[in-house]
């Protein structure tokens, strides 16, 4: 086998089979998979969630994680979101031409790493090449499923007036940590992105509230749009302390020098709770005991006022609205 | 910001330097403000307590009488710029005309590629007419940029031009007057859903 991606990678025959042997399932085995059927059977029973991310960031490699492990954490993530616990993936690649087996190889044990950390098993894939240039070097996408337990009912439509707006850790890291990397800047400290799988820290708070009324990943788009998504689908207002919003000092500079506020920024690890405002506390020690929500703040709070807007008490006093995220995140000029 | 002065048609109280473009510059070519129109100048950095402490500057000078150039932006900005980057720029680029919108041509007010760097002048280099830029009917972004009117004042702001469907450029930059009152605007004047 060569040392890059050739088409005849994708042509179906002998290459296509030696990538899948050679480069997916010594890493991602499982019974399902291994099979090489065209389908992949499982038993499931009760409510299913069911979800598709797909991944095409750049640069694929990125200071605490790359395209496999955000492909992987993305998809657990959506699941979650809606309190279901994640169980199996399905993953398509698609590859350029001239794409190195080597980058594909730390790729996929980064994948196997990240599914084995969340616990899930990807039984299905698929790979195609397609010509230099037609691709940015690999995008992929997961879909997944997941099982819902008995009772639990979280939607972004749940939210109530009076309830607390949880943030389970610092933002910006994640787009701050990808835009250093892709744009060159170099700070004197490395920031890592916070992509991570947050089933378990999920299944950790279903376990001790049964109050809780919707959770999000603040992904694209960040925190402000999240919130602003939350409010409109519930239909009620959403008032946030900018005080309380945990942000890193390195994300803060970084922000600081690019004109950029870090409420847009992105987050591949950290989630949004809306709960009751009897549970709020005990959530809040439980997200706090979970690596991946260390520095979870009551940040907010919901009530019926400016009904599907996000308004934010900022730093120094006054009230502003905090709308979605308008076009690009763009650095300031003059 | 000679012909704003110039031209008479707003009374300046003070003028809010930029940031960025002093970092490479400096203080110094600031200095003819308050010398030649007895107008204070701040340069301010861009966190809302930069800016307070830039208008509180503003403030005391307009208070005392003492109109100066001063930097309320000191971890960016020092009063002889950055000397490597502004022989860079001088390097490569000449100062001549520019037209500003909502002014007009401006001799002496911007910069333009040097001869030697030609090759690199999109203007040169590609053999592209444009037509003489329309301002869409209705839009007060001239007006806006001279300060001679707010973006409330404007009928598209809000209704017609938004941050996604923007008509004029106080609308596209999150610099922009327009794009600030619609992002940071009050509830009561907020945008709408």
């Amino acid at each position: 086998m060569d040392d890059s991606i050739l088409l005849a990678h994708g042509s179906g025959g002998k290459l296509s089979h030696e990538l899948v042997e050679k480069k997916f399932l010594p890493f991602l085995a499982n019974p399902a998979l291994n099979k090489l059927d065209d389908s992949a059977i499982f038993e499931a029973s009760g409510r299913m969630a069911f979800t598709i991310d797909s991944h095409v960031v750049d640069p694929i490699f990125f200071p605490g994680g790359d395209i496999g492990k955000l492909a992987v954490c993305g998809t657990v993530n959506d699941l979650s979101m809606n309190g279901a616990k994640p169980l199996y993936l399905s993953l398509s690649a698609i590859i350029e031409e001239g794409f190195l087996l080597s980058e594909l190889e730390r790729i996929v044990q980064s994948i196997k790493k990240a599914a084995e950390e969340a616990e899930i098993s990807i039984i299905a894939g698929d790979t195609k090449v397609v010509n230099r240039g037609q691709a940015d070097k690999l995008f992929i996408t997961t879909s997944g499923v997941g099982i819902v337990p008995p009772g639990v009912d979280i939607s972004g439509a749940n939210a109530r007036a009076g309830d607390k707006v949880l943030l389970s850790g610092t933002i910006g890291d994640h787009g701050i940590a990808v835009m250093s990397q892709r744009e060159g800047l170099r700070f004197s400290m490395t920031l890592e992105s916070d992509c991570a799988p947050l089933n378990k820290l999920v299944s950790q708070l279903l376990e001790i509230s049964s109050r809780i009324h919707c959770l999000r990943d603040p992904t694209r788009g960040g925190l402000a749009t999240t919130l602003n998504e939350l409010a409109r689908q519930s239909k009620v207002g959403i008032v946030i302390e900018e005080a309380k919003i945990p942000v890193k000092e390195e994300v803060k500079a970084a922000c600081e020098l690019l004109g950029l506020d870090p409420i847009y920024v992105a987050n591949e690890g950290k989630l949004v709770a809306i709960v009751d405002p009897a549970d709020a506390d005990k959530i809040l020690a439980r997200m706090r005991k979970n690596s991946y929500g260390r520095d979870a703040a009551i940040i907010g709070e919901v009530t019926n006022e400016h009904q599907g807007k996000v308004v934010m008490k900022t730093k120094l006093g006054p009230s502003r609205i905090v709308d979605m995220l308008s076009g690009e995140l763009l650095p300031r000029i003059c | 910001m000679k012909a704003l002065l110039d031209s008479g048609e707003v009374k300046l109280d003070g003028i809010i330097g930029p940031g960025h473009v002093s970092v490479i510059i400096g203080s110094h070519p600031y200095e003819f403000i308050p010398q030649d129109y007895g107008v204070a100048c701040v340069i301010s950095g861009f966190e809302p307590l930069d800016i307070l402490l830039c208008i509180d500057k503003l403030v005391e000078q307009i208070e005392k009488g003492e109109p100066k150039v001063e930097i309320a932006y000191p971890r960016g900005v020092k009063p002889e710029g950055n000397r490597k980057a502004w022989q860079l720029t001088e390097k490569v680029f000449e100062i001549g005309e520019a037209n500003w919108r909502g002014i007009g041509i401006v001799p002496q007010s911007g910069l333009k590629v040097r001869g030697k760097y030609e090759r690199f002048d999109a203007d040169k280099a590609f053999s592209v007419t444009l037509k003489p830029p329309r301002e869409p009917k209705g839009c007060r972004c001239g007006d806006v940029i001279r300060g001679a009117a707010t973006p409330l004042e404007c009928q598209l702001f809000k209704k017609v031009c938004t941050p996604e469907s923007p008509a004029g450029p106080c609308m596209v930059s999150s610099e922009g007057a327009c794009a600030a009152y619609y992002q940071y605007g009050t509830l009561e004047n907020s945008q709408g859903n």
